[in-house]
Protein backbone atom coordinates (compact mmCIF):
# COMPACT_ATOMS: atom_id res chain seq x y z
CA UNK A 1 0.00 0.00 0.00
CA UNK A 2 1.52 3.00 -1.25
CA UNK A 3 1.20 6.46 1.68
CA UNK A 4 1.52 8.78 -1.66
CA UNK A 5 -1.77 7.06 -2.35
CA UNK A 6 -3.39 7.57 1.01
CA UNK A 7 -0.74 10.38 2.85
CA UNK A 8 -1.07 10.65 6.47
CA UNK A 9 -3.69 10.39 8.56
CA UNK A 10 -4.58 12.00 11.99
CA UNK A 11 -3.63 9.80 14.63
CA UNK A 12 -1.10 7.41 12.75
CA UNK A 13 1.66 9.58 14.05
CA UNK A 14 0.31 12.79 12.76
CA UNK A 15 -1.52 15.56 14.45
CA UNK A 16 -2.99 17.94 11.56
CA UNK A 17 -3.10 21.36 12.55
CA UNK A 18 -6.10 22.42 11.72
CA UNK A 19 -5.68 26.29 11.06
CA UNK A 20 -9.14 27.74 10.61
CA UNK A 21 -10.45 25.89 13.49
CA UNK A 22 -8.20 28.41 15.81
CA UNK A 23 -9.09 31.19 13.64
CA UNK A 24 -12.47 30.90 14.67
CA UNK A 25 -11.45 30.80 17.98
CA UNK A 26 -9.42 33.92 17.91
CA UNK A 27 -12.18 35.49 15.86
CA UNK A 28 -14.53 34.55 18.70
CA UNK A 29 -12.16 35.88 21.49
CA UNK A 30 -11.60 38.93 19.55
CA UNK A 31 -15.17 39.66 19.70
CA UNK A 32 -14.92 39.24 23.41
CA UNK A 33 -17.93 37.53 24.61
CA UNK A 34 -17.76 38.22 28.17
CA UNK A 35 -18.15 42.05 27.67
CA UNK A 36 -21.51 42.35 27.61
CA UNK A 37 -21.99 40.68 30.98
CA UNK A 38 -18.82 42.87 32.25
CA UNK A 39 -20.69 46.33 31.26
CA UNK A 40 -23.62 44.81 32.48
CA UNK A 41 -22.14 44.17 36.17
CA UNK A 42 -19.50 47.01 36.08
CA UNK A 43 -22.69 48.92 35.80
CA UNK A 44 -24.38 47.46 38.94
CA UNK A 45 -23.77 49.65 41.74
CA UNK A 46 -25.88 48.82 44.77
CA UNK A 47 -26.35 52.39 47.00
CA UNK A 48 -27.60 52.00 50.72
CA UNK A 49 -30.28 54.57 49.58
CA UNK A 50 -32.04 52.38 47.86
CA UNK A 51 -32.86 49.94 50.42
CA UNK A 52 -33.61 53.20 53.04
CA UNK A 53 -33.11 53.19 56.70
CA UNK A 54 -35.89 49.83 57.61
CA UNK A 55 -33.85 47.96 59.80
CA UNK A 56 -32.22 45.45 58.30
CA UNK A 57 -31.35 47.78 54.98
CA UNK A 58 -27.72 48.38 55.54
CA UNK A 59 -26.71 45.06 55.98
CA UNK A 60 -28.68 43.96 52.83
CA UNK A 61 -27.08 46.66 51.03
CA UNK A 62 -23.37 45.69 51.95
CA UNK A 63 -24.25 42.17 50.83
CA UNK A 64 -25.40 42.72 47.34
CA UNK A 65 -22.41 45.55 46.82
CA UNK A 66 -20.05 42.59 48.16
CA UNK A 67 -21.59 40.70 45.97
CA UNK A 68 -21.33 42.79 43.00
CA UNK A 69 -17.66 43.89 43.51
CA UNK A 70 -16.55 40.17 44.25
CA UNK A 71 -18.28 39.49 40.26
CA UNK A 72 -17.31 42.76 39.09
CA UNK A 73 -12.98 41.36 39.68
CA UNK A 74 -13.94 37.93 38.60
CA UNK A 75 -15.79 38.61 35.31
CA UNK A 76 -12.52 40.98 35.09
CA UNK A 77 -10.46 38.18 35.65
CA UNK A 78 -12.46 36.56 32.65
CA UNK A 79 -12.01 39.62 30.47
CA UNK A 80 -8.16 39.36 30.57
CA UNK A 81 -8.49 35.43 30.12
CA UNK A 82 -10.44 36.07 26.65
CA UNK A 83 -7.73 38.22 25.79
CA UNK A 84 -5.20 36.17 26.32
CA UNK A 85 -6.73 33.19 24.38
CA UNK A 86 -7.38 35.44 21.31
CA UNK A 87 -3.77 36.05 21.04
CA UNK A 88 -3.26 32.53 22.08
CA UNK A 89 -5.25 31.76 19.34
CA UNK A 90 -3.77 33.65 16.89
CA UNK A 91 -0.78 32.57 17.59
CA UNK A 92 -1.73 28.69 17.07
CA UNK A 93 -3.53 29.69 13.70
CA UNK A 94 -0.36 30.72 12.76
CA UNK A 95 1.69 27.68 13.62
CA UNK A 96 -1.17 25.58 12.30
CA UNK A 97 -0.61 27.64 8.97
CA UNK A 98 3.12 27.40 8.65
CA UNK A 99 3.59 24.22 9.85
CA UNK A 100 1.15 22.16 8.14
CA UNK A 101 3.09 21.35 5.49
CA UNK A 102 6.15 20.74 6.79
CA UNK A 103 4.29 18.14 9.48
CA UNK A 104 2.52 16.74 6.38
CA UNK A 105 5.51 16.08 4.23
CA UNK A 106 7.44 15.02 7.25
CA UNK A 107 5.14 12.20 8.11
CA UNK A 108 4.52 11.14 4.20
CA UNK A 109 8.19 9.69 4.41
CA UNK A 110 8.12 8.36 7.74
CA UNK A 111 8.00 4.63 7.45
CA UNK A 112 5.47 3.72 9.74
CA UNK A 113 5.69 0.68 9.02
CA UNK A 114 2.38 -0.27 7.43
CA UNK A 115 3.27 -2.23 4.32
CA UNK B 1 -38.92 48.20 65.40
CA UNK B 2 -39.83 52.01 64.95
CA UNK B 3 -41.17 54.01 68.01
CA UNK B 4 -43.50 56.08 66.96
CA UNK B 5 -45.73 57.35 63.55
CA UNK B 6 -43.20 59.59 62.20
CA UNK B 7 -40.22 57.46 63.01
CA UNK B 8 -42.15 54.31 61.36
CA UNK B 9 -43.49 56.76 58.12
CA UNK B 10 -40.01 57.71 57.72
CA UNK B 11 -38.61 54.50 57.41
CA UNK B 12 -41.23 53.93 54.80
CA UNK B 13 -40.42 56.80 52.80
CA UNK B 14 -37.54 55.46 52.94
CA UNK B 15 -38.23 52.83 50.88
CA UNK B 16 -37.18 52.56 47.25
CA UNK B 17 -38.67 49.44 45.67
CA UNK B 18 -38.54 50.72 42.06
CA UNK B 19 -34.38 51.45 42.56
CA UNK B 20 -34.43 47.65 43.74
CA UNK B 21 -36.63 46.55 40.55
CA UNK B 22 -33.83 47.96 38.56
CA UNK B 23 -31.34 46.38 39.79
CA UNK B 24 -32.97 43.20 39.60
CA UNK B 25 -34.16 43.51 36.11
CA UNK B 26 -30.09 44.54 35.93
CA UNK B 27 -29.16 41.25 37.84
CA UNK B 28 -31.18 39.42 35.45
CA UNK B 29 -29.70 40.83 32.42
CA UNK B 30 -26.13 40.07 34.05
CA UNK B 31 -26.64 36.48 34.43
CA UNK B 32 -28.04 36.22 31.16
CA UNK B 33 -25.02 37.26 29.24
CA UNK B 34 -22.82 35.76 31.27
CA UNK B 35 -24.61 32.12 30.30
CA UNK B 36 -24.56 33.42 27.12
CA UNK B 37 -20.67 34.39 27.12
CA UNK B 38 -20.28 30.68 28.91
CA UNK B 39 -22.25 29.22 25.96
CA UNK B 40 -19.90 30.62 23.41
CA UNK B 41 -16.89 29.68 24.75
CA UNK B 42 -17.98 26.75 25.37
CA UNK B 43 -19.05 26.02 22.72
CA UNK B 44 -15.83 26.81 21.14
CA UNK B 45 -14.14 24.87 23.45
CA UNK B 46 -15.68 21.62 22.15
CA UNK B 47 -15.19 22.34 18.67
CA UNK B 48 -11.50 22.49 18.78
CA UNK B 49 -11.19 20.07 21.68
CA UNK B 50 -13.13 17.42 19.34
CA UNK B 51 -9.84 17.38 17.31
CA UNK B 52 -7.19 15.00 18.37
CA UNK B 53 -3.85 16.43 18.96
CA UNK B 54 -2.36 18.06 22.49
CA UNK B 55 -3.30 21.75 21.15
CA UNK B 56 -7.17 21.21 20.53
CA UNK B 57 -7.19 19.16 24.17
CA UNK B 58 -5.09 22.33 25.64
CA UNK B 59 -7.86 24.31 24.01
CA UNK B 60 -10.66 22.90 25.65
CA UNK B 61 -8.48 22.15 28.65
CA UNK B 62 -8.41 26.38 29.26
CA UNK B 63 -11.66 27.74 28.26
CA UNK B 64 -13.60 24.67 29.77
CA UNK B 65 -13.67 25.72 33.01
CA UNK B 66 -14.41 29.56 32.33
CA UNK B 67 -17.22 28.72 30.43
CA UNK B 68 -18.74 26.92 32.96
CA UNK B 69 -18.03 29.64 35.38
CA UNK B 70 -19.78 31.97 33.83
CA UNK B 71 -22.78 30.27 32.87
CA UNK B 72 -23.17 29.66 36.36
CA UNK B 73 -23.38 33.27 37.76
CA UNK B 74 -26.70 33.31 36.16
CA UNK B 75 -28.19 31.23 38.34
CA UNK B 76 -27.32 33.30 41.37
CA UNK B 77 -28.11 36.45 39.85
CA UNK B 78 -31.51 35.28 38.84
CA UNK B 79 -32.28 34.44 42.53
CA UNK B 80 -30.76 37.65 43.75
CA UNK B 81 -32.84 39.02 41.08
CA UNK B 82 -35.77 37.29 43.09
CA UNK B 83 -35.04 38.32 46.11
CA UNK B 84 -34.38 42.23 45.20
CA UNK B 85 -37.92 41.85 43.63
CA UNK B 86 -39.47 40.16 46.76
CA UNK B 87 -38.27 43.34 48.75
CA UNK B 88 -39.29 45.65 46.57
CA UNK B 89 -43.01 44.32 46.72
CA UNK B 90 -42.75 44.42 50.48
CA UNK B 91 -41.85 47.82 49.94
CA UNK B 92 -44.65 48.89 47.73
CA UNK B 93 -46.75 47.06 50.52
CA UNK B 94 -45.44 49.40 52.94
CA UNK B 95 -46.37 52.45 50.98
CA UNK B 96 -49.80 51.30 51.14
CA UNK B 97 -50.34 50.32 54.67
CA UNK B 98 -49.04 53.78 55.19
CA UNK B 99 -51.68 55.33 52.87
CA UNK B 100 -54.00 53.10 54.43
CA UNK B 101 -52.86 54.34 57.95
CA UNK B 102 -52.56 57.84 56.91
CA UNK B 103 -56.02 58.45 55.86
CA UNK B 104 -57.24 56.47 58.37
CA UNK B 105 -55.75 59.25 61.01
CA UNK B 106 -56.62 61.94 58.71
CA UNK B 107 -60.33 61.18 58.92
CA UNK B 108 -60.17 61.04 62.43
CA UNK B 109 -58.10 64.19 62.81
CA UNK B 110 -61.37 65.62 59.96
CA UNK B 111 -63.93 64.80 62.48
CA UNK B 112 -64.55 67.43 65.06
CA UNK B 113 -66.06 64.72 67.53
CA UNK B 114 -63.00 62.74 67.20
CA UNK B 115 -61.36 62.72 70.96
CA UNK B 116 -57.53 63.20 71.45
CA UNK B 117 -58.00 59.46 73.34
CA UNK B 118 -59.16 58.21 70.16
CA UNK B 119 -57.00 59.50 67.75
CA UNK B 120 -54.02 58.46 70.49
CA UNK B 121 -55.78 54.96 70.06
CA UNK B 122 -55.79 55.38 66.94
CA UNK B 123 -52.41 56.41 65.71
CA UNK B 124 -50.88 53.64 68.33
CA UNK B 125 -52.83 50.70 65.97
CA UNK B 126 -51.37 52.62 63.26
CA UNK B 127 -47.83 52.38 64.47
CA UNK B 128 -48.31 48.81 65.17
CA UNK B 129 -49.35 47.98 61.22
CA UNK B 130 -46.27 50.12 60.15
CA UNK B 131 -44.07 48.15 62.28
CA UNK B 132 -45.55 45.01 60.82
CA UNK B 133 -44.88 46.46 57.30
CA UNK B 134 -41.67 47.47 58.30
CA UNK B 135 -40.99 43.82 59.48
CA UNK B 136 -41.97 41.77 56.42
CA UNK B 137 -39.34 44.52 54.34
CA UNK B 138 -36.67 43.66 56.68
CA UNK B 139 -37.55 40.23 56.08
CA UNK B 140 -37.21 40.27 52.62
CA UNK B 141 -34.26 42.14 53.23
CA UNK B 142 -32.62 39.16 55.41
CA UNK B 143 -33.41 37.30 52.31
CA UNK B 144 -31.15 39.15 49.92
CA UNK B 145 -27.98 36.90 50.60
CA UNK B 146 -25.99 36.12 47.00
CA UNK B 147 -23.43 33.59 47.18
CA UNK B 148 -19.91 34.87 46.73
CA UNK B 149 -19.30 34.05 43.30
CA UNK B 150 -15.80 32.00 43.89
CA UNK B 151 -12.65 32.50 42.24
CA UNK B 152 -12.95 32.62 38.02
CA UNK B 153 -10.77 29.79 37.04
CA UNK B 154 -8.51 31.36 34.82
CA UNK B 155 -4.87 30.95 33.80
CA UNK B 156 -3.91 34.71 33.09
CA UNK B 157 -2.38 35.86 36.39
CA UNK B 158 -4.11 39.38 36.71
CA UNK B 159 -6.97 40.74 38.42
CA UNK B 160 -9.51 42.41 36.22
CA UNK B 161 -6.94 43.48 33.87
CA UNK B 162 -4.69 42.05 31.05
CA UNK B 163 -0.71 42.17 31.33
CA UNK B 164 0.40 43.41 28.51
CA UNK B 165 3.37 41.24 26.88
CA UNK B 166 2.05 38.59 29.45
CA UNK B 167 3.52 35.61 30.79
CA UNK B 168 3.31 32.46 29.60
CA UNK B 169 0.63 30.27 30.85
CA UNK B 170 1.57 27.83 32.81
CA UNK B 171 -0.43 25.29 31.36
CA UNK B 172 -2.66 24.98 28.76
CA UNK B 173 -3.08 26.68 25.49
CA UNK B 174 -0.45 29.26 25.71
CA UNK B 175 1.98 26.12 27.33
CA UNK B 176 1.39 24.36 24.35
CA UNK B 177 1.97 26.48 21.55
CA UNK B 178 4.89 28.44 23.45
CA UNK B 179 3.74 31.54 25.01
CA UNK B 180 1.01 33.87 25.31
CA UNK B 181 0.97 37.87 25.12
CA UNK B 182 -1.70 39.23 26.64
CA UNK B 183 -3.78 42.10 26.23
CA UNK B 184 -5.50 44.53 28.31
CA UNK B 185 -8.65 43.72 28.98
CA UNK B 186 -11.17 46.37 27.22
CA UNK B 187 -13.84 47.00 28.97
CA UNK B 188 -16.45 48.35 26.88
CA UNK B 189 -18.22 51.80 27.48
CA UNK B 190 -20.81 51.07 30.23
CA UNK B 191 -24.11 51.00 29.26
CA UNK B 192 -26.15 53.70 30.81
CA UNK B 193 -28.71 52.15 33.35
CA UNK B 194 -29.10 53.73 36.08
CA UNK B 195 -31.25 53.12 38.91
CA UNK B 196 -33.43 55.84 37.93
CA UNK B 197 -35.25 57.01 41.37
CA UNK B 198 -37.50 58.17 38.81
CA UNK B 199 -40.90 57.90 39.17
CA UNK B 200 -42.16 54.41 38.63
CA UNK B 201 -45.63 52.83 37.10
CA UNK B 202 -48.02 52.32 39.74
CA UNK B 203 -50.47 50.85 36.98
CA UNK B 204 -51.58 50.43 33.35
CA UNK B 205 -50.45 53.18 31.56
CA UNK B 206 -52.32 52.41 28.62
CA UNK B 207 -55.39 50.88 28.13
CA UNK B 208 -58.93 50.89 29.50
CA UNK B 209 -57.62 51.44 32.78
CA UNK B 210 -54.46 53.47 32.55
CA UNK B 211 -53.84 55.87 34.91
CA UNK B 212 -55.53 53.34 37.73
CA UNK B 213 -53.26 52.06 40.31
CA UNK B 214 -52.11 48.80 41.60
CA UNK B 215 -53.09 47.95 45.11
CA UNK B 216 -49.83 45.66 45.78
CA UNK B 217 -51.63 43.91 48.69
CA UNK B 218 -54.60 42.87 46.54
CA UNK B 219 -53.26 43.15 43.12
CA UNK B 220 -56.60 45.20 42.21
CA UNK B 221 -56.63 48.65 40.15
CA UNK B 222 -58.14 51.50 41.84
CA UNK B 223 -58.78 55.05 39.74
CA UNK B 224 -57.10 57.43 42.49
CA UNK B 225 -59.91 59.98 40.51
CA UNK B 226 -63.25 57.82 41.94
CA UNK B 227 -62.17 55.47 43.68
CA UNK B 228 -63.63 53.02 41.89
CA UNK B 229 -61.75 49.45 41.84
CA UNK B 230 -61.24 46.80 39.54
CA UNK B 231 -60.04 42.83 40.33
CA UNK B 232 -57.18 41.45 38.00
CA UNK B 233 -60.53 40.26 36.00
CA UNK B 234 -61.30 43.42 34.90
CA UNK B 235 -64.53 43.33 36.75
CA UNK B 236 -65.44 46.38 38.71
CA UNK B 237 -65.64 45.64 42.63
CA UNK B 238 -69.16 46.48 44.12
CA UNK B 239 -68.27 49.67 46.65
CA UNK B 240 -69.60 47.45 49.53
CA UNK B 241 -69.39 44.73 49.57
CA UNK B 242 -66.28 44.81 47.52
CA UNK B 243 -67.54 41.73 45.65
CA UNK B 244 -66.99 41.86 41.60
CA UNK B 245 -69.63 42.44 39.78
CA UNK B 246 -70.87 42.75 35.75
CA UNK B 247 -73.68 41.55 33.72
CA UNK B 248 -72.79 37.70 34.67
CA UNK B 249 -71.35 38.21 38.31
CA UNK B 250 -72.51 35.26 40.63
CA UNK B 251 -72.76 37.58 43.45
CA UNK B 252 -75.48 40.07 42.63
CA UNK B 253 -77.97 36.66 43.57
CA UNK B 254 -76.41 36.35 46.72
CA UNK B 255 -77.03 39.22 48.21
CA UNK B 256 -80.13 39.56 50.39
CA UNK B 257 -82.19 41.79 48.83
CA UNK B 258 -80.83 42.83 46.33
CA UNK B 259 -81.14 42.60 42.46
CA UNK B 260 -77.25 43.22 40.79
CA UNK B 261 -76.48 44.31 37.98
CA UNK B 262 -79.42 45.65 36.81
CA UNK B 263 -79.01 49.13 34.72
CA UNK B 264 -81.47 51.28 35.23
CA UNK B 265 -83.42 52.48 32.64
CA UNK B 266 -81.94 55.54 31.00
CA UNK B 267 -79.03 55.70 32.91
CA UNK B 268 -76.28 54.11 30.66
CA UNK B 269 -76.09 56.96 28.45
CA UNK B 270 -75.93 59.63 31.59
CA UNK B 271 -73.07 61.42 31.11
CA UNK B 272 -71.62 64.41 32.90
CA UNK B 273 -74.30 66.46 34.04
CA UNK B 274 -72.53 68.98 36.74
CA UNK B 275 -70.94 71.78 35.85
CA UNK B 276 -67.39 71.20 34.57
CA UNK B 277 -64.58 73.21 35.79
CA UNK B 278 -63.38 72.58 39.27
CA UNK B 279 -62.82 68.55 39.22
CA UNK B 280 -59.58 66.87 39.89
CA UNK B 281 -57.76 65.51 37.25
CA UNK B 282 -57.70 61.78 38.03
CA UNK B 283 -54.29 61.24 37.64
CA UNK B 284 -52.53 64.73 36.36
CA UNK B 285 -51.90 64.97 39.89
CA UNK B 286 -51.15 61.08 41.12
CA UNK B 287 -48.44 59.52 38.82
CA UNK B 288 -47.10 59.46 36.05
CA UNK B 289 -49.20 56.87 34.45
CA UNK B 290 -51.96 58.87 34.10
CA UNK B 291 -54.34 58.14 31.94
CA UNK B 292 -55.90 61.07 29.65
CA UNK B 293 -57.86 62.08 32.56
CA UNK B 294 -60.24 64.94 31.86
CA UNK B 295 -61.16 66.96 34.57
CA UNK B 296 -64.92 67.22 35.61
CA UNK B 297 -67.49 68.92 37.70
CA UNK B 298 -67.74 68.83 40.83
CA UNK B 299 -69.16 65.57 40.51
CA UNK B 300 -66.80 62.36 39.90
CA UNK B 301 -63.77 62.79 37.88
CA UNK B 302 -60.73 61.23 36.51
CA UNK B 303 -62.76 58.41 34.37
CA UNK B 304 -60.80 57.33 31.68
CA UNK B 305 -61.11 58.63 28.19
CA UNK B 306 -60.68 55.50 26.72
CA UNK B 307 -64.07 54.52 28.77
CA UNK B 308 -64.82 52.46 25.34
CA UNK B 309 -62.59 50.29 26.26
CA UNK B 310 -63.24 49.73 29.99
CA UNK B 311 -66.17 46.67 30.76
CA UNK B 312 -69.73 48.21 30.53
CA UNK B 313 -68.97 51.32 30.61
CA UNK B 314 -70.50 53.26 27.56
CA UNK B 315 -67.88 56.16 26.13
CA UNK B 316 -70.42 58.89 26.63
CA UNK B 317 -69.65 58.58 30.75
CA UNK B 318 -66.20 57.82 30.33
CA UNK B 319 -64.10 60.78 30.72
CA UNK B 320 -66.57 63.02 32.16
CA UNK B 321 -68.09 61.39 34.67
CA UNK B 322 -69.38 64.17 36.62
CA UNK B 323 -72.63 63.26 37.75
CA UNK B 324 -74.24 66.12 39.64
CA UNK B 325 -74.61 67.60 43.18
CA UNK B 326 -76.55 64.50 44.47
CA UNK B 327 -73.91 63.14 46.65
CA UNK B 328 -74.21 59.16 47.42
CA UNK B 329 -77.21 58.91 45.31
CA UNK B 330 -77.68 55.42 42.90
CA UNK B 331 -78.01 57.36 40.04
CA UNK B 332 -74.45 58.74 40.51
CA UNK B 333 -72.76 55.64 41.69
CA UNK B 334 -74.51 54.00 38.54
CA UNK B 335 -72.50 56.62 36.46
CA UNK B 336 -69.70 55.13 37.43
CA UNK B 337 -69.98 51.90 36.48
CA UNK B 338 -71.63 52.37 33.15
CA UNK B 339 -74.60 52.88 34.12
CA UNK B 340 -75.32 49.72 36.34
CA UNK B 341 -76.08 49.54 40.18
CA UNK B 342 -73.40 47.93 41.63
CA UNK B 343 -75.67 44.84 43.15
CA UNK B 344 -75.21 46.39 46.87
CA UNK B 345 -77.39 48.99 45.81
CA UNK B 346 -79.43 47.68 43.25
CA UNK B 347 -83.47 47.06 43.95
CA UNK B 348 -85.87 48.79 46.13
CA UNK B 349 -84.07 48.61 49.76
CA UNK B 350 -85.42 50.85 53.06
CA UNK B 351 -81.90 51.35 53.94
CA UNK B 352 -80.81 52.18 50.47
CA UNK B 353 -79.68 56.30 51.27
CA UNK B 354 -77.71 55.03 53.93
CA UNK B 355 -75.90 52.00 51.52
CA UNK B 356 -75.08 55.08 48.85
CA UNK B 357 -73.72 56.94 51.64
CA UNK B 358 -71.82 53.85 52.70
CA UNK B 359 -70.64 53.70 49.05
CA UNK B 360 -69.77 57.12 48.39
CA UNK B 361 -67.68 57.30 51.68
CA UNK B 362 -66.08 53.72 50.80
CA UNK B 363 -65.35 55.01 47.37
CA UNK B 364 -63.76 58.46 48.72
CA UNK B 365 -61.72 56.58 50.76
CA UNK B 366 -60.44 54.46 48.28
CA UNK B 367 -59.73 57.33 46.20
CA UNK B 368 -57.74 58.96 48.91
CA UNK B 369 -55.70 56.02 49.18
CA UNK B 370 -54.78 55.92 46.31
CA UNK B 371 -53.97 59.39 46.20
CA UNK B 372 -51.65 59.13 49.29
CA UNK B 373 -49.86 55.63 47.87
CA UNK B 374 -49.34 57.30 44.56
CA UNK B 375 -47.75 60.62 46.46
CA UNK B 376 -45.73 58.36 48.51
CA UNK B 377 -44.64 56.17 45.52
CA UNK B 378 -43.84 59.23 43.31
CA UNK B 379 -41.88 60.61 46.57
CA UNK B 380 -44.36 63.63 46.62
CA UNK B 381 -45.20 62.91 50.18
CA UNK B 382 -44.55 65.66 52.40
CA UNK B 383 -41.46 64.35 54.37
CA UNK B 384 -42.85 65.13 57.60
CA UNK B 385 -46.64 64.97 58.35
CA UNK B 386 -48.53 65.47 61.00
CA UNK B 387 -52.32 64.72 61.10
CA UNK B 388 -54.59 68.26 61.65
CA UNK B 389 -55.76 67.74 64.87
CA UNK B 390 -59.64 67.94 65.10
CA UNK B 391 -61.09 71.37 64.42
CA UNK B 392 -61.48 72.85 67.17
CA UNK B 393 -57.81 73.41 67.57
CA UNK B 394 -58.67 76.45 64.77
CA UNK B 395 -60.93 77.88 66.95
CA UNK B 396 -59.20 81.53 67.95
CA UNK B 397 -56.27 79.96 66.61
CA UNK B 398 -55.70 80.97 63.02
CA UNK B 399 -53.55 79.88 60.79
CA UNK B 400 -54.47 76.41 59.09
CA UNK B 401 -56.78 75.73 61.81
CA UNK B 402 -59.60 78.91 61.22
CA UNK B 403 -58.83 78.15 57.37
CA UNK B 404 -60.40 74.82 57.80
CA UNK B 405 -63.17 76.09 60.06
CA UNK B 406 -64.28 78.37 57.26
CA UNK B 407 -64.35 75.21 55.28
CA UNK B 408 -66.36 73.50 57.87
CA UNK B 409 -70.24 74.11 58.54
CA UNK B 410 -72.35 73.13 61.59
CA UNK B 411 -71.89 72.89 65.49
CA UNK B 412 -68.22 71.79 66.54
CA UNK B 413 -68.83 68.64 68.76
CA UNK B 414 -65.97 69.29 70.22
CA UNK B 415 -65.32 72.30 72.83
CA UNK B 416 -62.32 71.43 74.27
CA UNK B 417 -59.77 74.75 74.74
CA UNK B 418 -58.06 75.57 71.63
CA UNK B 419 -54.22 74.52 73.50
CA UNK B 420 -56.10 70.66 73.95
CA UNK B 421 -54.69 69.97 70.39
CA UNK B 422 -51.81 71.77 70.44
CA UNK B 423 -51.98 74.53 67.74
CA UNK B 424 -52.51 77.42 69.61
CA UNK B 425 -48.55 78.22 69.80
CA UNK B 426 -47.48 78.30 73.57
CA UNK B 427 -50.59 76.40 74.48
CA UNK B 428 -50.47 73.62 76.71
CA UNK B 429 -51.33 70.17 76.59
CA UNK B 430 -50.89 67.75 73.73
CA UNK B 431 -48.17 68.94 71.46
CA UNK B 432 -49.42 69.84 67.84
CA UNK B 433 -48.92 66.83 65.73
CA UNK B 434 -48.31 69.03 62.55
CA UNK B 435 -44.67 70.08 64.21
CA UNK B 436 -44.97 72.51 61.04
CA UNK B 437 -47.42 75.33 61.36
CA UNK B 438 -46.92 78.53 59.85
CA UNK B 439 -44.76 76.25 56.86
CA UNK B 440 -46.09 76.54 53.56
CA UNK B 441 -46.34 72.89 53.48
CA UNK B 442 -49.26 73.43 55.47
CA UNK B 443 -51.28 74.85 52.45
CA UNK B 444 -50.97 71.56 51.25
CA UNK B 445 -51.61 69.38 54.00
CA UNK B 446 -54.90 70.99 54.24
CA UNK B 447 -55.95 70.37 50.45
CA UNK B 448 -54.22 67.21 49.95
CA UNK B 449 -54.68 65.13 53.34
CA UNK B 450 -57.39 66.09 55.11
CA UNK B 451 -60.45 65.22 53.35
CA UNK B 452 -60.67 68.43 51.61
CA UNK B 453 -61.05 69.96 48.80
CA UNK B 454 -59.40 67.12 46.92
CA UNK B 455 -61.44 64.13 47.72
CA UNK B 456 -64.65 66.45 48.16
CA UNK B 457 -64.32 67.45 44.53
CA UNK B 458 -63.49 64.30 43.63
CA UNK B 459 -66.82 63.03 44.23
CA UNK B 460 -68.50 66.08 44.58
CA UNK B 461 -70.53 65.76 47.36
CA UNK B 462 -70.00 69.03 48.89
Amino acid sequence: MGREEFGPRDGEGYAAFHARLFEKAETLMARRPEQPAKARIDGLTFEAAAFGTVPGATAAASRTAGWTEQTQTQVGRVGAEVADLEVASRTAKELATDVDGATAAVARNVDLGLD
Amino acid sequence: MAGSFAEARTQILSLRPEQLRTKAEQLRQFGIDARLAGSQLAASAEEVGSQRGAPYAAYRERVTPTASWLRGLESPATSTAGELDGAAGAGDRARMVLARQEQVLAALAANPATRESQFAAAEAAALVALNQAIGEVTQAYAAIAPPAPGTAPVVVATAGGGTPGGAPAATGLGGALGGTAGRAGTGSALEAEQAGGSSAALGPQSGPFAGFIQDPISGNLVDPGTGREVDAGGRFLDPITGQPFGESSPFATRLEGLVGGAAPAGLAGVGAIGAGGVGVPAAGVIGPAAGPAVPAGPGVAGAPAAAGGVPFLPPAVGGAGALGPSRGSTARLAGLYGGIVPPSLAGPNPAGSQLNQVAAQNLQNKAAVAQRYAAIANGQAPAQLGFLPPPVAGVGGGGTGAARSARRSGPRAVTEPAGVWGAVPGGSGRPDRRGRAGSSADVEDEDVWTGGAAVDGVLGGR
